[in-house]
């Protein structure tokens, strides 16, 4: 039976795309109003608008279950997508749905339990012989256990929240008399984020590449993969520029890892659309991850270089509908990288910085395409994630992309919040990942996090001194009375005439 | 106001700049420009490298401007003015204060030290919840604590001023 309707359980851009692709489909979106955001702009788009009064300062209407089960009952939705992050990777929102007749975008409650499990899918993937990292086989609770668990592994070990994801509840620990600290870090964090403490521990590789295959499989047990991403470059394990494919990747290597991807999401009779995550070492070994039964926020470029809209078969596949082409149907074209505006301040180490947009300006611009959930006049509220957008950038190869990219950032116009456009300006001069040979290290080993036009500083202080000499001329010239300029500038005129 | 008279401005920022000027214009000199664009906005040029950039934010003698999406603080003062207050700091013997600011909006989740604690550069003062990420504010140098501002599950706002240490 097809959709005829779906209630977005999300916010911001995401809301956006899905109800985009919904529309097209002919399916009628609902979407969410909360108080914190209710003048959003994704609510503009939705055929009808859920204005929710329920939500308490505490916790997020997005993160209610009951919540929104209610709505989608009382309003006779008929399936339910919930973005990432927030209950995309929750079971028992797989669950409720399916007890109340709802169509979840997503998997079955019983994979997302699997694979939400970073433990049980290290098994599961070591079942259909994809090699992982060395790391404990069951989940760590206390300190004891860390400590005990590391004598086997060896540092430098990283600590990973069980249910964790989008870098949070993550900690190196790279010797001894870090464990206590950074294990009170990472569970206090984790149990914050995800209300679990559990961890996982790992062996932790440097210099390794992050490598993430892009899987769709149908109910009938139909696989393929629309290729790989790169996500090398991050900040505290939060990803913050995306590309594909990889130029990593030689077509061996692609062979290998892809058919590694599809092995588990067949031995798992895996559904709907996921992600099999992969560290690709400096000797050209890879090791599973985990594996995230989600949209992702950089599905963008996969869909840059296969031309499949991957959003319109994850709700096909989650009704039921089988894939109808086949691998060798499947191909990739040109390149595709994705730059995440976050509102952050990178002068001062991508410090989150919350606040009112007053100028979004993007250019136009050939193989640009720009996924905000903002326009000026925008609050950023300072309790979702800091993305203000997606930047993402095809053409015909790498080189191209980047030289695309310099132009556009160059271009690129905001006012009222920091960015982490700087940064991306630095990074596209970078010579290691101008060449593609960058990995996880890059942020740290780059010299400047963001880019400064020589003699920069010099300029912006030449202008403010400018500026303060204008507000005397001015009363000099008698255009403003003493009076009425600013309490300083009167007093300093005064003194000195 | 005597017209025609050179005045010297310091412009303080992450270094000192010396600037000259002359009825309210920077003195002309060869190496650069300034051009008003609009409110708050300029066109700078610095040998061959033109810079359009805005202000945009003021009080008093502190601005910070916006350039290429970076931004920069400075205090702007006439030379005299800073002469008169470095002789009176070195007459007082000031020692160096930190003033520890919290980089961001959040929560105290915990706090290591309180008025006396002596510590080492580097060393943890106390962690700062936002946006679920805990967060360690570390001591800028080797100091002893002063005054502490806050407590545990206080909320602070950007900037607002957290610790008082005085260098060692």
């Amino acid at each position: 039976m097809p959709i005829k309707s779906v209630l977005i359980a999300n916010r911001g851009e995401i809301a956006i795309r899905i109800i985009k692709t919904a529309k097209r489909m002919g399916i009628k979106t609902y979407a969410i109003q909360t108080i914190q955001e209710a003048n959003a702009i994704y609510l503009s788009w939705a055929d009808e608008i859920i204005a929710d009064s329920t939500e308490t300062g505490q916790k997020s209407v997005f993160l209610n279950s009951e919540t929104l089960i209610s709505y989608a009952k009382k309003y006779k939705i008929d399936a339910l997508h919930p973005g990432y992050g927030f209950l995309s990777e929750n079971p028992e929102l797989s669950e409720m749905c399916e007890e109340a007749g709802i169509v979840f975008i997503g998997p079955s409650a019983k994979l997302i339990r699997q694979m939400g499990d970073k433990n049980e899918a290290r098994k599961l993937a070591v079942k259909a012989g994809v090699p992982v990292v060395p790391g404990t086989k069951k989940p760590v609770n206390t300190i004891e256990e860390a400590k005990n668990e590391i004598k086997h592994i060896g540092y430098p070990v990283i600590l990973k929240a069980l249910a964790g994801g989008g870098g949070k509840g993550m900690r190196v620990v790279t010797c001894p008399d870090q464990l206590e600290t950074m294990y009170k870090l990472a569970t206090d964090e984790a149990e914050n984020a995800f209300n679990n403490r559990a961890m996982l521990i790992e062996k932790y590789l440097e210099h390794t590449r992050h490598i993430e295959i892009q899987i769709l499989a149908d109910k009938s047990g139909n696989a393929v993969h629309l290729f790989e991403r790169e996500c090398s470059v991050q900040r505290n394990h939060q990803k913050l520029m995306e590309e594909a494919p990889s130029p990593a990747l030689t077509d061996e290597l692609r062979e290998s890892i892809t058919g590694d991807a599809l092995s588990l999401t067949r031995l798992t009779k895996y559904f709907t659309v996921g992600t099999v995550e992969f560290l690709l070492n400096y000797d050209g070994k890879y090791y599973f991850m985990e594996m995230n039964t989600r949209i992702q926020v950089e599905h963008p470029v996969t869909e840059a270089i296969t031309g499949i809209d991957l959003i319109e078969w994850q709700i096909r596949t989650a009704n039921g509908e089988n894939l109808p082409f086949k691998q060798s149907e499947i191909k990739k074209n040109g390149w595709a990288m994705e730059f995440r505006v976050n509102a952050e301040d990178v002068q001062s180490s991508f410090a989150p910085v919350p606040g009112i947009i007053d100028e979004l300006n993007f250019p136009m611009y050939p193989g640009l395409r720009v996924d905000s959930g903002f326009t000026p006049g925008s609050v950023i509220p300072g309790i979702y994630d800091s993305l203000v957008a997606k930047l993402i950038i095809s053409a015909k190869d790498r080189p191209e992309v980047i030289k695309r990219a310099v132009n556009i950032m160059q271009h690129t116009y905001i006012k009222g919040i920091k960015t982490t456009i700087p940064f991306f300006k630095e990074l596209l001069c970078n010579k290691d990942f101008v060449s593609g040979n960058y990995s996880t290290s890059i942020l740290t080993e780059m010299e400047n996090t963001f880019f400064q036009q020589e003699n920069e500083e010099e300029a912006a202080a030449l202008i403010a001194l400018q500026s303060y000499l204008d507000q005397f001329e001015k009363i000099e010239n008698d255009k403003i009375n003493p009076r009425h300029a600013t309490l300083w500038i009167s007093r300093m005129w005064s003194k000195f005439s | 106001m005597k017209t025609g008279r050179l005045q010297k401005y310091v412009v303080k920022g992450t270094r000192e700049y010396n600037v000259y000027t002359r009825n309210f214009k920077l003195r002309r000199n060869p190496k650069y420009k300034v051009i008003k664009k609009g409110s708050g906005k300029y066109e700078v040029s610095i040998g061959k490298d033109t810079f359009s950039g805005e202000i945009l934010h003021q009080k008093h003698n502190e601005f910070t401007v916006g350039i290429n999406g970076n931004t920069y603080d400075f205090i702007i003062d006439r030379e005299e003015s800073l002469k008169l207050r470095a002789v009176m700091i070195a007459e007082n013997g000031q020692n160096a204060f930190f003033h520890v600011r919290s980089p961001m909006p959040g929560k105290i989740e915990e706090i290591f030290v309180k008025e006396g604690s002596v510590v080492k550069k580097g060393e943890p003062l106390l962690i700062l919840e936002a946006m679920k990420m805990q967060n360690q504010i570390l001591s800028p140098d080797n100091a002893i604590v002063k005054a502490v501002h806050v407590k545990e599950k206080d909320s602070v706002a950007s900037k607002q001023l957290l610790l008082e240490l005085e260098k060692q």
